[in-house]
């Protein structure tokens, strides 16, 4: 009693060093995914942060695209998507429907 | 409660199809099976596609031609859908009153337009886009869902509702533009 077996201390450095990886990988970009749905964004407004990927997937019935101000994706079919990284606060919509607005925020 | 449900469809008809003068009272107490309600389906947006077409014709406005594209691609979309449904259930789109009074009415709103100078048909034809989603709306809403027994065909009218609806916002932001400035 009292005494921990090397057995036990190796498994609790183990534990701790995993810990660590995982708070480190935190750290590391992610991607997002914004669901296109019944002629919407969801979410329309995401906050995401620089060097993140925002994935966009199409599940409507009907074609859409993502449109920024200076550039846009390809038309989107049924069941296809499209990437990209983000580092900028940004608007975006679907110029097929624009009444499809969308934003991503990027955290300080 | 069947006597409610057809006064309600006599109102509905009356409310909807008024407001774009064509009149299906005559059609109004009738219920419509699943065969019916496809070949309805399929039939309105159809319509909708055509008058695109003839938009796409006669416009030279980049608003209406991109709303047109957009009808086109949409109700393109939606029909073929239908009919792959339509296959799938083994059931083969069958006309009825409704949807021939809806290819008359078409006809004669085709004829109406096409009698437009440039200028006249973009104001005209987004009209027509604005009441006739409303209208599409409201029968599918009120009259084709509460008739549909299959679940799948009930899955896809509901689908196809948000698409509508956008589809009117959208002409009604392009008809708001024609009346504030008048430059189509």
């Amino acid at each position: 009693m009292g005494v921990i077996k090397p057995q036990v201390l190796l498994c609790i450095l183990a534990v701790l060093l995993i810990s660590s990886c995982t708070s480190h990988k935190n750290g590391d970009p992610k991607t997002h995914v914004v669901e296109i749905k019944q002629m919407s964004f969801v979410p329309k407004k995401l906050t995401v942060s620089s060097g993140d990927t925002v994935k966009w997937v199409n599940l409507d019935l009907v074609t859409h695209n993502v449109s920024f101000q200076d550039r846009k994706s390809p038309k989107l079919e049924q069941g296809e998507q499209f990437a990209i990284v983000v580092s900028d606060n940004a608007e975006y919509r679907c110029s097929l429907h624009p009444v499809m607005e969308g934003q991503i925020l990027i955290k300080n | 409660m069947l006597a409610l449900k057809n006064q309600l469809y006599i109102l509905i008809f009356v409310f909807t199809f008024s407001a774009m003068g064509n009149s299906l009272l005559a059609q109004s107490s009738e219920k419509f099976n699943d065969a019916e309600v496809a070949h309805i389906a399929v039939i309105a947006n159809k319509i909708d596609v055509e008058t695109a077409k003839l938009a796409k014709k006669k416009s030279e406005q980049s608003e209406v031609l991109d709303f047109a594209n957009t009808m086109i691609s949409d109700h393109t979309a939606v029909i073929q859908k239908a009919k792959d449904l339509a296959e799938k259930l083994g059931v083969k789109p069958q006309k009825n009153s409704l949807s021939k009074k809806l290819m008359e009415d078409a006809r004669k709103t085709r004829s109406m337009l096409r009698k437009k100078s440039a200028g006249a048909f973009n104001k005209a034809y987004i009209n027509h886009e604005v009441q006739y989603h409303k209208a599409v709306i409201n029968t599918i809403e009120d009259v084709l869902l509460p008739d549909t027994e299959n679940a799948e065909l009930k899955d896809l009218l509901e689908g196809v509702l948000p698409a509508l609806k956008a589809h009117l916002k959208q002409a009604k932001n392009i008809q708001n533009k024609v009346a504030d400035n008048g430059r189509y």
